[in-house]
């Protein structure tokens, strides 16, 4: 198997959102975030998305 | 004197909630007001029914998810979402955001202290901007999944494409709303 570049590594990220990735992919994963920092920013970006979904929904609620 | 377990005032409070719900999944202000409009309606049709054991909000939610995939039914019914195509292909976006290599042309950037963020007014209505100008298809998916919270199989169903194909559609959303973030907030001097 090739080794995955951030492209790929970008498609586990999101991907990891919906279903388990495999050992294999983890493994791939983990490592690459060691030592990318582009992708590690990726991860928090998709983060902080998720949670700007529930927050924007809740803005300005009345209690 | 018989004991209703939900009244007016409680559902009308939720309204502004519901509406943005709607709004982000629909993406038309007056559909959205209808589904929004038909959930109050129901909602205080079936107030006896309300069994107290959820939150108001939740149930009024549960009521215009409903009410939202049967807008979406019907429309995709009269007009076929628009195939994968007319919205350019995963590999067109992606050799837009990656080099040749694979690598990142530009890599993301560090946001920050996501709560920073988040509390910030401003940056939700950027936020709120970025998502509304999503293709159709990558859009509907994406709210689906994050703001429906619906799996991946209930999404297949819905939009009719494999799951592959949702998981692309999935990925290539995160990484459009992020450009269009990076570009109108994160990357402002
Ligand atoms: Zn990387």
């Amino acid at each position: 198997m090739k080794i995955p570049k951030c492209r790929d590594i970008s498609i586990l990220i999101s991907r990891q959102h919906e279903t388990p990735l495999t050992p294999g992919e983890s493994l791939w994963l983990r490592f690459h975030l060691l030592i990318c920092e582009g992708c590690r920013n990726f991860q928090n970006n998709v983060r902080v998305m998720r949670s700007a979904f529930k927050r924007y929904l809740d803005q300005g609620k009345d209690h | 004197m018989s004991v209703i377990a939900v009244d007016i005032a409680q559902i009308e409070q939720h309204r502004t909630y519901l509406l943005r719900y709607a709004s982000l999944q629909l993406r038309d202000a007056g559909a959205a007001e209808d589904a929004v409009q038909d959930t109050l309606m129901a909602a205080l049709e079936g107030a006896d029914r309300f069994a107290g054991k959820s939150s108001v909000k939740t149930w009024l939610t549960g009521i215009l998810k409903h009410k939202i995939i049967d807008h979406v039914r019907c429309q995709s019914r009269e007009q076929p979402l628009l195939s994968g195509d007319s919205e350019g292909s995963e590999s067109d976006m992606a050799d837009v955001l990656f080099l040749a290599d694979g690598h990142w042309r530009h890599p993301p950037s560090n946001w920050g202290d996501p709560d920073k963020v988040l509390e910030n007014k401003a940056f939700m209505a950027v936020f709120e901007a970025c998502a509304k100008i999503l293709p159709e298809k990558t859009a509907r998916a994406f709210m689906m999944r994050e703001v429906m919270e619906c799996d991946t199989g209930e999404i297949c169903k819905e939009l009719n494409v494999t799951t592959t194909n949702c998981w692309v559609l999935l990925h290539r959303a995160r990484l459009s709303l992020r450009e269009c973030l990076e570009a109108r907030w994160f990357g402002k001097p």
